[in-house]
């Protein structure tokens, strides 16, 4: 079998005493949208920010598309393809819905001075482009009337769907959404599930991380499932959802869900 | 009075280009550069020192000042990375008076020439050929090429892909880094560039003023600046325009106040300060995005556009 497409080995992370990821292993695998879940606290979204270069691993590697990029720092990981969303919004309030949009794209020429004086034509195409795919997305997101709203204005699920479009104009080899869909109203999300659907027929590798259980069961292919910083179960989505401990751990610490 | 209106509009010129480079450094993105006198002063050593020491002409004095004040632009910019924001202000501070103590103590091209002495004599373009008068009005017409070449270009780059990558790092790196943008290489990018448009100001400073000494370029210089754009509006490059405009006459303005009100001009001297201070608290109170707040980029009417081809 060829080798997958993210691969974390044994992955430890520590937070003084805590030990927030205790020998992680995790493969995520090309063709397919895989998820992450478990219950508040057990280390999902530290193994985020372990992937994507925002916290250094205590110990372990990272290995992306077939190079190690644990070290690396995250605006390099994101140029190899590997985009994450927060599970918070971080976007930059003052701009707009539109501009935090066409900020996404990867490889612009006009963020270059010299490249812009030289090469005004190469922008103009580009911008275009960018501005053609962000409509799209954003009628998607239903966030097409609010495209000159600054992004400190759009309500808690819609600054969620803001990351998540800005994340889609990037189109990079896998993308790591955290908690895409908390806080949106059940109609969008069906949206959202159908836009992700789409785009991984089109072959976009993701890995989710989510707590709507109905959400993971429609839109996952795979499930690995982290409990206090440790994998305990990983396989086909409707497999691992039946087994008894996973419910035990997720019921034990959360209810209603 | 012509003379000394051609006077007033030539230093309004010159403050107005270093308000427009800090307003690119601040704000467009977010860098709280307190150091800014520095990059005037090595503009205006610079040039000074290639003209006067090095015997170059103005045109290559002019090329050095700018290029010596963006290298130091970049320099100061790479601790940004490991510090933190309101450390890294600090640091500007302290470098930019380094940076004038280096010059006070430091003298190059003969025993009365640097150091505490400054510099005089510094070579003033076609001076010779038009008078004293005819400068004037010459330089003034300079300046103010030079003041449009300056707004042109920070309001270009603030319009270009490039501009929209320093507003979002001005709020935060996170965001931008995990969509692959290169947050310390724009800081020095920009900081780079508007320490160059300032070292301009610096050079056309020295040429008009034909004297230079380290006493001009202390932190209140930087001050000044800071009132200009927090005046005119952070992020506005016409608000830039309009702060230095407003701040340098009230800075001048003992000049026609003298025979008007009763006060002696020392007293006058020092409440014109005083003046600007109030006027910066009530900006900030009242009108916080300056006289000119910053303008948002408007999209909505790309939209037909878009759908209907
Ligand atoms: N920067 C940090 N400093 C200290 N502790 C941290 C830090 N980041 C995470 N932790 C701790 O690590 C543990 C795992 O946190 P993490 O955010 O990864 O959980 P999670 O699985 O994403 O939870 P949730 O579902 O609530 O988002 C928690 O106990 C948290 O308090
Ligand atoms: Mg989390």
């Amino acid at each position: 079998m060829a080798e997958p497409l993210l691969q974390t080995d044994n992955v430890r992370k520590s937070f003084g005493g805590l030990t927030a990821l205790d020998g992680v292993s995790l493969e995520v695998r090309a063709g397919g949208v895989a998820g992450l879940i478990g219950p508040n606290g057990s280390g999902k979204t530290t193994l985020f920010n372990v992937i994507s270069g925002f916290a250094a691993p205590d110990v372990g590697e990272v290995r992306f598309d077939g190079a190690r990029i644990d070290g690396l720092s995250p605006d390099r990981i994101a140029r190899r393809g590997l985009v994450r969303t927060f599970q918070a919004s971080l976007n930059p309030q003052a701009m707009t819905v539109m501009e935090n949009l066409l900020l996404a794209p990867q490889q612009q020429v006009g963020e270059g001075v010299l490249a812009a004086l030289f090469r005004p034509g190469a922008i103009r195409r580009q911008e275009d482009q960018a501005l053609e795919r962000a409509w799209e997305i954003l009628a998607q997101i239903k966030l097409d009337h609010q495209a000159d709203t600054p992004a400190g204005s759009l309500s808690g699920g819609q600054k969620k769907l803001l990351m998540m479009g800005q994340a889609l104009m990037v189109r990079p080899k896998l993308l790591l959404l955290d908690e895409p869909v908390a806080g949106v109203n059940p109609r969008l999300i069906d949206g959202i599930v159908g836009v992700i659907r789409a785009l991984q027929s089109q072959g976009q590798n993701f890995l989710i991380v989510e707590h709507n259980m109905q959400v993971v069961r429609r839109l996952c292919d795979s499930v690995t499932v982290l409990d206090a910083g440790q994998i305990i179960a990983s396989g086909a989505t409707d497999e691992v959802l039946q087994r008894d401990d996973v419910l035990r751990a997720y019921l034990a610490r959360q209810s209603g869900r | 009075m012509i003379e000394f209106l051609t006077y007033l509009l030539t230093i309004i010129g010159i403050w107005a280009i270093l308000a427009l480079s800090l307003n690119l450094q601040y704000g467009l993105t977010g860098l709280v550069n307190l150091g800014h006198i520095a990059f005037f002063m090595l503009g205006a050593y610079g040039s000074t020192i290639l003209t006067v020491v090095v015997g170059t002409n103005v045109v290559v004095g002019l090329i050095g000042g700018v290029l010596l004040a963006a290298a130091f632009g970049a320099l100061i910019a790479l601790p940004t990375a490991h510090l933190q924001q309101d450390y890294w202000a600090i640091s500007t501070l302290a470098a930019a008076e380094i940076v004038r103590l280096f010059f006070k103590n430091t003298t190059i091209g003969g025993t009365y020439q640097g150091g505490p002495h400054g510099y005089s004599d510094i070579p003033q373009p076609l001076l010779d050929t038009l008078g004293n008068q005819g400068f004037g009005i010459f330089y003034l017409v300079l300046v103010a090429g030079f003041v449009a070449l300056s707004w042109g270009l920070v309001q270009w780059l603030t319009g270009m892909p490039f501009g929209r990558a320093l507003k979002a790092i001005r709020e935060g790196d996170e965001v931008p880094r995990a969509l692959g943008k290169d947050a310390r290489w724009l800081r020095i990018r920009a900081m780079a560039l508007g320490g160059g448009v300032a070292g301009l100001a610096g050079v056309l400073y020295a040429h008009f003023n034909a004297f230079v000494d380290p006493t001009y370029f202390k932190p209140l210089e930087t001050f000044i600046v800071w009132s200009m754009v927090i005046l005119g509006g952070a992020g506005n490059h016409l608000g830039a325009l309009v702060g230095s405009l407003i701040i340098q006459a009230i800075y001048n303005s003992t000049r026609f106040l003298a025979g008007a009100v009763p006060i002696d001009a020392d007293t006058l001297g020092s409440l014109r300060m005083v003046a600007i201070g109030v006027l910066i608290i009530l900006v900030i109170m009242f009108l916080p995005n300056g006289l000119v707040p910053e303008r948002v980029r408007r999209y909505a009417h790309t939209r037909r556009r878009q759908g209907s081809d």
